[in-house]
């Protein structure tokens, strides 16, 4: 009456136990890669703060100013340059009102 | 196992072979096994419940979510960031490395102190000496290392000393828009500019950053050209401002010298002070805009009237009298053009000073204007606003007031009469700023005609950007030196708003004691120094801006800005 309770009992210790530290070992595992993830993002998003600021640095107006003196052969925009879409001619195909 | 199998049915079966225990003995083993059984089943019971527990958390709920506590997120260290109106970064927090010493630890205090010396040359040796020779635990060598530094430092491969990363403050665009940004202390917290006025929003962290109503683009072209007129006319300062009238976003607000507020130690306290927003002046002619605006708003004038300004006013030991004398009768739009003094006077009085008082009220100019920066100017004005006070106020002086107070004051005589307070503060473009209706739009129309008069024909062609329809006023004003005015030192300013037909912004150039150069004939005046400055600036920044440029040639355009500027009688 005893003895096959024992041993039901002594399985259900050790399949329980081996449980227990599976689920253990595996909670810590997942939490040493929350850990990992979060100093990922905290890196992460320091770099963007980095290359953020890097773009500010390198749009500054007096350095694009010296880079397109050197590179760029363009000047101020003058309102002669500018019109609007009415001042625009239509193409003659479309003057008949057939495309 | 057969055996095993046999001997349990033995003892099962053969209760004859037990031994028999009576009487106390027997009562106490039956006790004590009650007892033991009671325990076990306890026992028992615990374990099943646990195993039951472990069953269903393990194999019947596996792969279900599980609810748990949000992770607690560590309050960030990093201060919240400032962008400009496009988004473009202006301070933002950056982690840098800190070199400190445990001395205890330190094997040669003086090879150390030397070889540190020798890579960071800017640290004191006799000080770092002492420092590293001390008992104390722990001292700080130096405070955010540039990389350069961390990596000198690492290969001198000391004992006991280290490096802790510290967040500090950068400026990634240096010492544009520095004034408006203001700085911060060692401790991270603002000291002055929008780094003091939204310390708080700042230090909750780099949520959602501060978004200014600056344009880095018009920023610097403000700055880059009054930079430049400082240099060529020698002044010792000079500040600028750009508003927009319908809103009142600040687009650049200029304050010369300025400072690097990424080397916040090496700025001079006169390079601190914002021209802009602190400094108050006697603005000197530009405030007789304000002067026809108050007289034809009382109706105490019209376009048409004249004033006679043929020889100077006295009143008690005063003499109001004219730079450039015209010595005659002069119309309202000629006084306005050639900026007589005896006439702005005389329309002031006509006024009088308590509406005149009333109108500056209404303006904004008897009250610290409304910013987001703690360096906000207190203006100064009569008291007691006697009738040479009324009559020197008409042509501004006697009344000192900011740069920005000024471009404020401007919007509601060009965009139709609402007097919008300005603010550094990007808007939201659908929903409409507060206003307050302080002129007629029938006084703002003849103001702008005035204004345009004055860039077309009078003081301030200097002033003109052609294409995009420049108005303005001139303003030269002798600075008042304890208590006593100057005739070599001058406060010249142009104020002008473009374009005419549908002012869209102000802009305000002011240069702090010019010196007249062979190209200006030696004048220091607002029309010959400001002036082109702000022409200079409108045409870079209006097709940035995105204003329509004007066709000035135009019979609309000509018909819209006439002004009968009729001659007065001689």
């Amino acid at each position: 009456m005893l003895r096959p309770l024992v041993i039901i009992g002594v399985v259900i210790l050790a399949v329980m136990s081996f449980g227990l530290f599976q689920l253990k070992y595996e909670v810590t595992q997942l939490e040493e890669q929350l850990g990992k993830v979060r100093t990922d993002i905290a890196a992460e998003e320091e770099s963007l703060r980095v290359l953020r600021a890097e773009w500010s640095f390198l749009n500054r107006p007096d350095r694009l100013r010296s880079l397109a003196d050197r590179h760029l052969t363009l000047a101020v925009i003058t309102p002669q340059q500018i019109r609007s879409i009415e001042q625009i001619p239509k193409r003659p195909a479309e003057r008949g009102g057939t495309p | 196992m057969s055996a095993a199998t046999s001997h349990t049915y033995d003892r099962l079966a053969g209760p004859r072979e037990r031994i028999r225990i009576d009487g106390i003995a027997k009562q106490a083993l039956d006790t004590g096994r009650v007892r033991l059984i009671a325990v076990a089943a306890a026992f028992g019971l615990c374990f099943v419940v646990l195993g039951a527990r472990l069953v269903d958390l393990t194999l019947l709920r596996a792969g279900e979510p599980i609810a748990v506590a949000p992770a607690v997120r560590v309050a960030p260290l990093a201060r919240g960031d400032i962008v400009d109106r496009n988004g473009l970064l202006l301070a933002t927090n950056l982690k840098t490395a800190s070199l400190y010493a445990h001395p205890r630890k330190v094997l040669d205090p003086h090879a150390s102190a030397a070889a540190i010396a020798r890579v960071l040359p800017e640290i004191d040796l006799a000080d770092l000496q002492t420092k590293l020779a001390s008992d104390r635990g722990f001292v700080w060598i130096k405070r955010n290392l540039t990389p350069r530094e961390q990596d000198a430092v690492n290969r001198l491969g000391l004992p006991g000393v280290g490096f802790m990363d510290e967040p500090r403050r950068i400026y990634p665009q240096g010492r544009l828009a520095a004034h408006v940004l203001g700085y911060t202390g060692v401790d991270n917290h603002g000291l002055s500019g929008i780094e003091k006025g939204f310390d708080e929003t700042l230090m909750e962290g780099a949520g959602k950053p501060v978004q200014l109503s600056i344009d880095v683009r018009v920023q610097h072209a403000l700055w880059e050209e009054l930079q430049a007129a400082m240099v060529l006319h020698r002044a010792i300062g000079a500040a600028g401002v750009v508003m927009d009238v319908q809103s009142g976003e600040l687009l650049a607000v200029v304050s010369l010298p300025d400072f690097d507020p990424n080397q916040i130690n090496e700025a001079t306290a006169d390079q601190l002070f914002n021209r802009a927003t602190l400094g108050v002046y006697e603005m000197g002619s530009t405030f007789k805009a304000f002067t026809v605006a108050a007289a034809l708003e009382y109706r105490t004038a019209d376009l048409d009237r004249v004033f006679d300004a043929s020889e100077p006013i006295k009143v008690s030991r005063y003499t109001i009298k004219d730079d450039h004398a015209k010595n005659r009768w002069l119309s309202v739009p000629e006084i306005f053009m050639y900026s007589s003094n005896i006439g702005a006077a005389k329309m002031a009085l006509e006024v009088g000073g308590t509406r005149q008082r009333d109108f500056l009220r209404r303006l904004g100019f008897l009250s610290k204007a409304p910013l987001e920066v703690p360096e906000v100017g207190q203006p100064m004005w009569p008291q007691p606003w006697r009738d040479i006070n009324t009559m020197t106020v008409g042509f501004g002086h006697g009344i000192a007031v900011s740069p920005v107070q000024i471009a404020a004051a401007f919007s509601p005589l060009v965009n139709g009469g609402l007097m919008v307070s300005p603010t550094l503060r990007k808007r939201n473009p659908a929903v409409d700023p507060p206003a307050e209706r302080v002129l007629s739009s029938e006084t703002s129309e003849k103001l702008r005609r005035l204004m345009r008069l004055v860039v077309e024909k009078g003081t301030g062609s200097r002033g003109a950007a052609n294409g995009w329809l420049v108005g303005g006023k001139t303003g030269t004003a002798e600075k008042a030196v304890n208590g006593v005015y100057k005739r070599n030192a001058l406060l010249s300013s142009f104020v002008s708003s473009f374009p005419m037909t549908d002012p869209r912004y102000v802009v305000i150039a002011i240069l702090d004691e010019p010196k007249g150069i062979k190209e200006t004939h030696n004048f220091a005046t607002g029309g010959w120094t400001a002036a082109p400055v702000t022409g200079r600036v409108i045409a870079r920044i209006a097709p940035v801006l995105a204003v329509d440029p004007v066709n000035e040639k135009s019979d609309e355009v000509q018909r819209s800005m006439t002004v009968s500027a009729r001659r007065g009688r001689n």
